[in-house]
């Protein structure tokens, strides 16, 4: 945690990263895995080894509550301005279940240096995403507006099952070649005269 | 005078013959001895001809039994995954699947489950020389008894079919892989990362061995330690959250 006691005036940006296993820019695109950075910061700004391209203002992110342990409450990520060309990037793309980490980070309101590390705030994956169209007839443009519905982790591992039975589909499931449970189905119910002379 | 009486006179008339000392009580009682070994004898080849039923052994493996994970010590007793009955129905070969293999300590060392004890019926048992044929069966007291002696066997195994192991209070133990022992497995009965048991029961009725019994073991993870548990059940990919150990700060 950045220790803000000797600062009278701070600033604090938000980086946002969702990494996109399967992305393509066109309808007919071979899909690659893409990692999307940006920050509402005012430049480009290296974090963890990436840069995020600045997008000031036109990201917007829901606030979250701060919590002594984690919370399982959603967040929104709203982009906007976007020019309706690229917004096809979205559609063509499997955006839906991608991760998104969101950072935070502190700077000197004065200096604009970065005071203390890059603080995780929000950590999740992209539950929807809904597309809203923006249409000036004063100057005859149209933008658009993305938003991604993002459930926290918390909430996804709270309601995730794991663990293997002992069923020869559970079993097979991390390991295809065990034969070993493949007889308890019929095993189930089965009597054995034990000790019974023929 | 009453029936009674004059059958109780009959009894007494018998019984006074029969006691005395003459020739004719001494055939008499000859005659009854010989009379009473053939029944016997009779009973007892009636007996040996009625060929033994068995016990009727319900095998019930459970396909919703979701196989635990064990941290430090606990008694398990696990679920049947297999059975085989062979050599004429009188051994009973079984399959008990016991907990998950567990992960790495935090720093990198691999955990391992050792078996400590074993219980048939709430009967501890102590094996021979090979380290899992039954030599004793204890109770509570500290009594035992070798009734059972080469009748159990039972193999260990922590971590897959090759990974034979003994018990920790013996200083021998199996040393073949499972699929060698449990009849019907090949090499693709691998138990990836389970711990389990190969259990051999023979059948005998005189030494009251007619059921597979209860089994349970206690066993011991060397993963015990709270920050170990945690980081395992975060990270483990089959049983725990998945989450990426780069995303845990471990120190």
């Amino acid at each position: 945690m950045a220790n803000l006691d000797a600062y009278t005036s701070v600033r604090t940006a938000l980086f946002v990263r969702i990494d996109v296993n399967e992305y393509r820019t066109t309808s007919s695109g071979s899909f690659a895995p893409e990692i999307l950075k940006f920050s509402d910061y005012d430049s480009t700004f290296n974090i963890l080894g990436f840069d995020y391209t600045p997008l000031g203002e036109f990201l917007t992110i829901t606030p979250t509550t701060s919590e002594l342990r984690p919370s399982s409450n959603s967040i929104s990520v709203s982009i906007s301005g976007i020019p309706t060309n690229n917004v096809a990037e979205v559609l063509y793309s499997k955006i839906k279940g991608s991760p998104i980490k969101i950072y935070r980070a502190y700077f000197d309101a004065s200096t604009g240096t970065q005071i203390g590390a890059t603080e995780g705030r929000f950590f999740g994956s992209i539950n929807n995403f809904s597309i809203v169209d923006e249409l000036s007839t004063t100057d005859r443009t149209s933008t658009s507006i993305i938003e991604f519905d993002c459930a926290s982790s918390v909430d996804t591992l709270a309601q995730k099952l794991t663990g293997r039975k002992t069923n020869p589909q559970s079993q097979q499931r991390f390991y295809p070649n065990d034969l070993s449970m493949n007889r308890v189905p019929t095993l189930k119910g089965t009597k054995f005269k034990f000790g019974a002379q023929e | 005078m009453s029936f009674i009486d004059t059958l109780g006179g009959l009894a007494k008339g018998a019984y006074t013959f029969l006691s005395g000392k003459s020739i004719g009580s001494s055939l008499a009682r000859t005659a009854l001895l010989g009379y009473a070994l053939n029944r016997i004898n009779a009973s007892a080849n009636k007996a040996n001809e009625q060929k033994d039923p068995g016990t009727e052994v319900l095998i019930d493996p459970d396909t919703e039994y979701k196989i635990p994970v064990v941290y430090g010590s606990a008694y398990v007793t696990g679920k049947i995954t297999d059975a085989v009955m062979a050599d004429n129905n009188t051994t009973m070969w079984l399959c008990l699947t016991l907990c998950e293999k567990t992960g790495n300590l935090i720093d990198n060392t691999p955990s391992s489950i050792a078996f400590n004890e074993v219980y048939f019926n709430n009967f501890r048992l102590s094996f021979g020389g090979n380290g899992y044929s039954v030599d004793y069966m204890w109770d509570d007291s500290n009594n035992n008894s070798d009734v059972w002696a080469n009748q159990i066997e039972v193999y260990p195994f922590s971590g897959g079919s090759t990974s034979p192991v003994s018990f920790s209070s013996e200083g021998a133990g199996n040393t073949q892989n499972a699929y060698n022992i449990m009849p019907g497995w090949t090499s693709n009965h691998t138990m990836d990362n389970l711990v389990f048991c190969i259990v051999k029961i023979n059948y005998s009725k005189f030494k009251k061995l007619t059921n597979i019994g209860e089994m349970k073991f206690k066993l011991t993870n060397t993963m015990s330690q709270p920050g170990d548990v945690l980081y395992d059940y975060m990270t483990n990919t089959r049983y725990g959250a998945g989450i990426p150990s780069q995303e845990i700060y471990k120190s």
